[in-house]
Order: structure tokens, then C-alpha cells, then sequence
């Protein structure tokens, strides 16, 4: 069973989706987190496990290489692909309540902005440790923002902005949430972004990268 | 009101002092002691190249310096000015590596154009009118009308007319500005005409003095634009002139304020007066143009992106505040959209991008990319942020293009470099962080996913010297270009894995913009006649590395690649000295589709797959083709 689990973090953390994938070229022909996961449920090793022990190891993995610049944004992409391709057999027994969510992530690129990438890397990420992700997309102003965290109590929240001139639009966002729900962390992130712009508009932690996000929310929820 | 001020006194790079709020930053109290300082983040503390060393006094050290200096800078006393605050009185110097005007060199060749001067906005006419008499008592404007035609005449010129008409005979020169009489000179003297071309830059002003005569050029003059100070990228800029319209102000009494002085420069070279100056003409990014005319540029920074003006503009010079004749028209050119502006309206003029063999690829590299192609009768433009990595910034070691700048890499036994001027190596600039690339690449030693192997990982048929030059130093790999005996720093000169990184975003923006572009216009690279690189930076780069590395389009030959200088002056030239050529920027202009490549919902993975550079396999085409 380990070896199962353990094939299946390595999938993660290469971006190893089925067997029929060409990405990477080393594990060509070889079965990917598709199948991995689907056997790993048929040999009877629970949902709960696979997500922690396998998926959830394999995703922190690729988030920690993430962050010392020896992978990128393709590998986190390709990632999340074997991500989704696993949680399609899991999703059953989520649904049937036989294993929960960590919580709920809502996440959007703020008013002004279209830019995504870096917006669909974090809310894969924390897809990937376990929560369950609004993603609101992009452009997305105030009232959306605060109309979600009121339908989720408890929620936690990211705002994406990529331009100079758009992060600016985030200091007025996390004051119409704190309006309404003082409590609610809120999460920022982009590349003009630094930590000190974060305290300066009263955002609750400034995550420089995906895997900074996850372990923010994770040190903070457990 | 007693303002609670504070002492700084810099010793270098000259020894001057201000006084400063308690509080106010490090960065700002350069600023105010006019020093320019090397600041492309724009004091975000993002870059780490505003360092000051602080000789005498407290400060408090921050977090951001902690990450981005050395630890021998952390104990030498060096200090990022855009992070420090200043409590007590301090003396600082300022390294010369920090100063915006040490690691600049100007590039602004202009492609060589002709100036035609068959239609110029400002035509001198000379005329002998006969004088009145008893019998011909006309009045002096209908004298004139006979022989200029119909004229209109401004209330001050007129006020001056029956003196000038009277002085030598009615026999002078009308200087006429379409229709319009803008003066009138007495006697046969020929009166000179100059024109004043501009090419309005992020962060180079540059510009050329013309005789309308002769269409000859007189003088060139370049000039860092002054907003610098403010950040490197445009979008800090608009991010800043949207806060309040002091600030707006202030941007926009930059750029004037410098324009003013290369007028003088230019005449002063040219040894002429500077009211002889009748027209000059602006060329420049959307936002640039913006901010010249002191018009708000917010709605360029955010979604949908939209400028407040795109159509050319003729305002008068005096408006502006700028010093010419006192009828000089200033005239600026149109834009395409929010992100594609004058400066590539007057690249694609300058160059007759259009009468070229088609299909045909424009591609201006900066921070902001330009994309333009011509294929199937169709003319479309795009935009890319490729960011400032190419010009150094957000590079470990990066430098603009100045002496000590390495320019060149190769390797072969081993590494070998060569830098700007020869000067002992300060740095690495775009040139040279692109020939790196495509070095690693071809040697193995950087993979196609942007990742740099370990030493140990490295391909067994590296050459053991080249093989040393991989270290790690912070949990990076690095690539060592230059021993620290080597430098000027006296620190080793590198490449970093996360730079790597940074000229993978780069290159991705401006490779996935060509490829949405390309796919628009319904071709292929390969069948691309001509490839034009506007933009200083494309003189000094190898096309070959460039097209290894993902930058130029593999499968184009490199003899259909030309690197065509600083089309933006160019392109400010024509329309300076002829009314043709800016009715053909109108009509550039207009005839160009836009494409958004926001609105693709290809992009995405265009942009994803663009991140990788090619591969050994993708490569080889470009020796094939």
C-alpha cells in the first residue's frame, strides 16, 4: 500500500495526469495519478488517505520546489492536472460525507485586473491541500467578494491582482469584507505585491507564492 | 507650523545636504538633494539596487534588506534608501554602482531616414508685394492675399505687420503655418525653419533638430526621461499620477521640464535660436503621451483599459510651456490602443512596414512588447508585458546596458565574457542574461522547463571548468559568470535560478504574444518574409541565442531578421518635416485591427506552453531554416 500511495505523490509531484500523458518523458507509458488513485480506492485504502498520505504529500512537494525556484509555473499547472484527475474518483466519497473539507477558500482576481494564472496556481494549490475553492475569476468587485463570504460562513479569502495599478483596488475590497465579517482572514498575493503593502491595507497575511498561501491557512486552521 | 525636520548629508556624489521630515525615506531625500538614484521597482524595496551607505547615524534596518543584500553589505552599513526612514541626522555616500546616471547608456540611434520636405507644416514664403499708393489702396492683408492666397492673421502678429511690411520695402519672408501667417520677417534674409522631433520613451527621451529647409538633421539630443525616479514601468507611473493631481502634475512637469532642456541643447549644438523652432512633434507610449500632455492616464492601468485620447493632436508649444517660436505647434502622434501607442504607429511609418515583403513581423522589446504583423493585406498589433528583465531589473546582477555591463557571454572550455567599454564587469544586461540562456541550454546544463541542474546533475561531456562555474549559494543554484577577482565589486558576478525564472516570464510574454499574433493573422513563423527589432536593446543582441532561447521566432531564417534602431524617432522625424507623413500615421493608425490577447481564450495555455524554452529538437530548426 505505502509503495501505491507513494507512486501516486510522485504523480503529483511530476504532473504525471494518466498513462496515456507524454509530460514527463521519464514516466512515459506508466500508470499516472488517474489510474493510481482509482486502484489505491479498489485495494480499499481510504479517500481520507490517499488525499493526505498520497495526493497531499505529492502536491506540497512540488509547492516547496515551487518556492526554492526549482519548479515553475508549468509544473504546478501540470500538477494540478493530475490533481483533478485523482480527485474525480475521490469526489464520491466527499459528496457522500465520508471525508470533509479542511474549509473554504474563496479566491478572484480583483476589479480592474484580468489576469489569472497566478490566481488558478494558489486556488489549485489549496484545492490540492484539501479545501474546497470558490474561484470567482477575474475582475471581480467588492460586493461579489463580500456576497460569497457571507453564503460561506467561516471562509477564508485570496485576492489576485498582477498590475500596480489594480492592487491598489484590494485595500477597499478587504475593508467592505471586514464590514461584514471582521473575522474573515483575507489572503493576498501578486507580483507587484509586498508584504509591507499588505499590512499597509490591513490584509491579514501576504503569501509571496502558492505554497505560502497553504501553509498560512494550514498553521492558522490546525 | 514647525515642521519637524531632519539633517541628511551626502558625501557622494557630491557633498550636499537637505533637510528632510522626520520619517520621509532615504530614497526621497535623495530625490530632494537631486540625486538620481537607480530605483526600477520604484521603492517598493522589490529590486534591492538603491543601496546607500550609511556613514553616520542610526537607522533601522528592515526585513527587505535582509533578503536582498549580501551579508558583507549588511555589515559594510549598506542600506536601501527606499526602506530606510530617516529618525536622526545621517551622512550617507552613494556607491556609483546606485546612481541612475552610472549604469545608463543612452542608445538612440534612429534608423537613417530621409526628411522630405516637399509639404512641411511650417513653409517660409518669401514675397515682394508692391507698396500702396493713391491708386492702390488696399489694406496690408489684401496686399499679402494676392500673392499668399487667402490668410488668416493672429491679432499679435497683425499688431506687428504694417511695421515689418514697411521696414524693408514690403519685401520680407511669411512664415505660413497652413493657411495661417505666424510672422513676418523684413529684408532677403532667409528666415531658418527648425523642426524638433521627439521620441517620448518609459525611460529614454531622445531627439533630433531638423532645417525645414533641407530636411537635414542639426542636432541629437538624449536625455533620461526624468520620471524614472518615480519607477522604472509604466503601470507604477499611472498607479502614482492617479493619486492625486499633484502628482499628475508633477509627472507630467517632468517630462516638460526635460523636453525644455533639450530644446536648448539641441539649438545650442546647432548653434541656432531657439524661437526658430516652429514645429515639433512627440512619438511616444500611449501613457507617455498621456502624461506629456498632463491629461490623467488612469483609465490605461485598469480594466478595459481605455486611453482618454487616440486620434493625433496638435496643441500649441506655448501651451505645453515649452520654448520655440511663439506660433509653434507641437504636434502628437496617434495611438493604436491603451498598450500600443505613437512610438509603434511611428516605428511601422518609419519603417514602411506595410510596403514590405508580406508576411511581415514588427516587434518592439521593451518592458511593454509591441507586436505588429502584416499578412493577408491585414495589419494587426499587439502588446505584451514582458517586464524590465531584459533591462536588468528583478535580475540578481542585472544591469542596464552601461560600461561594465557584461553585454556578451560564450562558452566553450570555459566561460568568457566581454563588457560595455571594457570597463571592469558591474553587472550582467539583457543582452548577455539571453546569450547565458542560450549557452546553458545548448551545453544541458539548464533543461527546457527553466530548471538549472546541480553540478553533479550536469551532462558528464561539460568541460570541467565550465562544469565549476555551477554553484549554489542561498539554496539557488547559480551560474558564476565573473570571479569576484574579476569584478569591479569584488563580489562574483552570476546568474541565478531565479532569474532564469524571471527571463522565462520574459520570454513566455513576448513568444506567446507572437504566437496569438501569427494565429490571427492565419501563418506560420516559417513563412514569415521579414522579421523588423525595433528598440535599442535589439542592436546588441544575437539573433541566433535570441531564437535558441524562445525570444525571435524559431524558423525564421536570420537573414530575415533586421534590427531597425530607435523607430519611434524616426517615425517623430517624418511627420516633423511633412504633412504626408502624418496623414499616413492617421491612416496607420486607423487601419490597424487590435488584438487583445486578454479576450483569447488560448492564451493561457499559449502563455504556459511558451514558458519552456525550446528544445534541442525545436532548436535545430532554426539551423535548418
Amino acid at each position: 500500500m505505502n509503495d501505491l500511495i507513494e507512486r501516486l505523490a510522485i504523480c503529483l509531484e511530476r504532473g504525471k495526469v494518466n498513462r496515456s500523458s507524454p509530460h514527463p518523458p521519464d514516466l512515459k507509458d506508466q500508470d499516472g495519478a488517474d489510474e493510481l488513485t482509482r486502484q489505491a480506492l479498489d485495494d480499499g485504502i481510504s479517500a481520507e488517505t490517499v488525499l493526505a498520505d498520497g495526493l497531499i504529500v505529492g502536491m506540497t512537494r512540488v509547492g516547496k520546489k515551487y518556492s526554492e525556484g526549482k519548479a515553475f509555473v508549468p509544473d504546478l499547472l501540470m500538477a494540478a492536472k493530475a490533481m483533478k484527475a485523482a480527485m474525480a474518483h475521490l469526489k464520491p466519497y466527499f459528496e457522500s460525507g465520508q471525508t470533509h473539507h479542511r474549509g473554504t477558500f474563496v479566491i478572484g482576481t480583483v476589479e480592474g485586473d484580468l489576469h489569472d494564472i497566478g490566481k488558478n496556481l494558489v486556488a489549485m494549490m489549496l484545492e490540492g491541500g484539501g479545501y474546497k475553492v470558490i474561484d470567482l475569476g477575474v475582475n471581480v468587485p467588492a460586493a461579489k467578494f463580500v456576497q460569497t463570504v457571507q453564503e460561506n460562513p467561516g471562509c477564508s479569502v485570496g485576492l489576485s491582482a498582477l498590475l500596480t495599478t489594480t492592487m491598489v483596488n484590494m485595500e477597499k475590497i478587504i475593508k467592505a469584507i471586514h464590514e461584514v465579517s471582521p473575522a474573515t482572514p483575507i489572503l493576498v498575493g501578486g507580483a507587484p505585491l509586498t508584504d509591507d503593502f499588505a499590512r499597509r491595507i490591513n490584509a491579514t497575511a501576504y503569501a509571496p507564492d502558492p505554497q505560502g498561501a497553504l501553509d498560512y491557512l494550514s498553521a492558522a486552521t490546525s | 507650523m514647525i515642521e519637524d525636520t531632519v539633517a541628511v548629508h551626502f558625501l557622494s556624489p557630491h557633498d550636499t545636504s537637505v533637510q528632510v521630515p522626520r520619517g520621509e525615506s532615504l530614497g526621497r531625500a535623495a530625490a530632494l538633494a537631486n540625486i538620481v538614484l537607480d530605483m526600477p521597482c520604484g521603492g517598493r524595496g522589490n529590486c534591492g539596487k538603491c543601496k546607500i551607505r550609511v556613514k553616520q547615524g542610526v537607522v533601522v534596518r528592515s526585513l527587505r534588506e535582509h533578503v536582498l543584500l549580501s551579508h558583507d553589505e549588511l555589515m559594510d552599513g549598506i542600506h536601501l534608501a527606499c526602506q530606510t526612514r530617516v529618525g536622526e541626522p545621517l551622512t550617507v555616500e552613494v556607491p556609483h554602482v546606485s546612481l541612475l546616471t552610472a549604469v545608463y547608456q543612452i542608445l538612440a540611434d534612429a534608423a537613417e531616414t530621409t526628411c522630405d520636405v516637399s509639404d512641411p507644416p511650417v513653409r517660409a514664403r518669401h514675397v515682394t508685394l508692391d507698396p500702396p499708393s493713391l491708386e492702390d489702396d488696399a489694406s496690408d492683408v489684401l496686399r499679402l492675399e494676392r500673392v499668399l492666397g487667402s490668410v488668416e492673421v493672429d491679432l499679435d502678429v497683425l499688431r506687428t505687420l504694417p511695421a515689418a511690411l514697411r521696414h524693408h520695402g514690403f519685401v520680407g519672408t511669411a512664415l505660413m503655418q497652413g493657411g495661417r501667417l505666424i510672422g513676418f520677417t523684413p529684408g532677403t534674409v532667409k528666415q531658418t525653419r527648425l523642426a524638433a522631433a521627439f521620441d517620448i520613451g518609459t525611460t529614454t527621451l531622445a531627439a533630433s533638430l531638423i532645417n525645414l529647409e533641407d530636411g537635414v538633421e542639426r542636432a541629437r539630443a538624449v536625455r533620461l526621461n526624468p520620471q524614472t525616479a518615480i519607477g522604472d514601468d509604466i503601470l507604477t507611473r499611472i498607479a502614482y499620477a492617479s493619486e492625486s493631481s499633484a502628482h499628475l502634475e508633477r509627472l507630467h512637469r517632468d517630462v516638460v521640464g526635460a523636453v525644455c532642456t533639450m530644446l536648448g541643447e539641441l539649438v545650442h549644438a546647432a548653434n541656432e535660436h531657439i524661437e526658430h523652432i516652429v514645429e515639433i512633434t512627440f512619438a511616444g507610449n500611449t501613457t507617455m503621451q498621456h502624461l506629456l500632455l498632463g491629461v490623467d492616464p488612469a483609465s490605461i492601468g485598469v480594466s478595459p483599459f481605455v486611453p482618454a485620447v487616440s486620434e493625433q493632436l496638435s496643441v500649441s508649444a506655448s501651451k505645453l510651456g515649452l520654448p520655440a517660436h511663439p506660433k509653434a505647434q507641437c504636434y502628437v502622434y496617434p495611438v493604436i490602443s491603451a498598450y500600443v501607442g505613437g512610438d509603434t504607429v511611428a516605428g511601422l511609418l518609419a519603417t514602411n512596414f506595410e510596403e514590405l515583403e508580406s508576411p511581415s513581423l514588427f516587434m518592439d522589446i521593451g518592458t511593454n512588447g509591441e507586436l505588429a504583423v502584416h499578412a493577408k493585406g491585414k495589419l494587426i498589433a499587439t502588446s505584451c508585458a514582458a517586464g524590465p528583465a531584459f533591462e536588468g531589473a528583478g535580475i540578481t546582477h542585472g544591469l542596464r546596458a552601461a560600461a561594465g555591463a557584461i553585454e556578451a557571454v560564450h562558452i566553450e572550455q570555459d566561460v568568457m565574457f566581454k563588457t560595455i567599454d571594457g570597463a571592469a564587469a558591474l553587472g550582467i544586461c539583457g543582452s548577455a542574461l539571453i546569450d547565458v540562456v542560450a549557452e546553458l541550454l545548448r551545453l544541458g546544463i539548464l533543461l527546457p522547463s527553466g530548471e538549472l541542474l546541480n553540478a553533479e546533475d550536469a551532462p558528464c561531456t561539460l568541460p570541467d571548468a565550465v562544469r565549476q562555474h555551477i554553484r549554489r549559494h542561498r539554496d539557488q543554484t547559480i551560474f558564476v559568470i565573473a570571479d569576484a577577482h574579476d569584478t569591479a565589486t569584488g563580489q562574483s558576478i552570476a546568474v541565478y535560478q531565479n532569474d532564469i525564472r524571471q527571463v522565462q516570464l520574459a520570454t513566455a510574454a513576448v513568444r506567446s504574444a507572437v504566437t496569438l499574433l501569427l494565429k490571427e493573422a492565419g501563418i506560420e513563423a516559417h513563412e514569415l518574409r521579414r522579421v523588423l527589432v525595433a528598440g535599442a536593446f535589439g542592436n546588441y543582441i544575437r539573433c541566433a541565442n535570441a531564437q535558441r532561447m524562445g525570444l525571435l521566432p524559431i524558423g525564421v531564417k536570420p537573414d530575415r531578421i533586421t534590427f531597425v534602431g530607435n523607430t519611434s524617432l524616426a517615425g517623430a522625424r517624418l511627420t516633423a518635416t511633412s504633412l504626408r507623413a502624418r496623414r499616413l500615421a492617421q491612416e496607420i493608425a486607423q487601419r490597424t485591427d487590435h488584438l487583445d490577447l486578454s479576450l483569447d481564450p488560448a492564451f493561457q495555455d499559449i502563455y504556459v506552453d511558451a514558458l519552456f524554452f525550446p528544445t534541442t529538437n525545436d532548436a535545430s530548426e532554426v539551423a535548418q531554416a
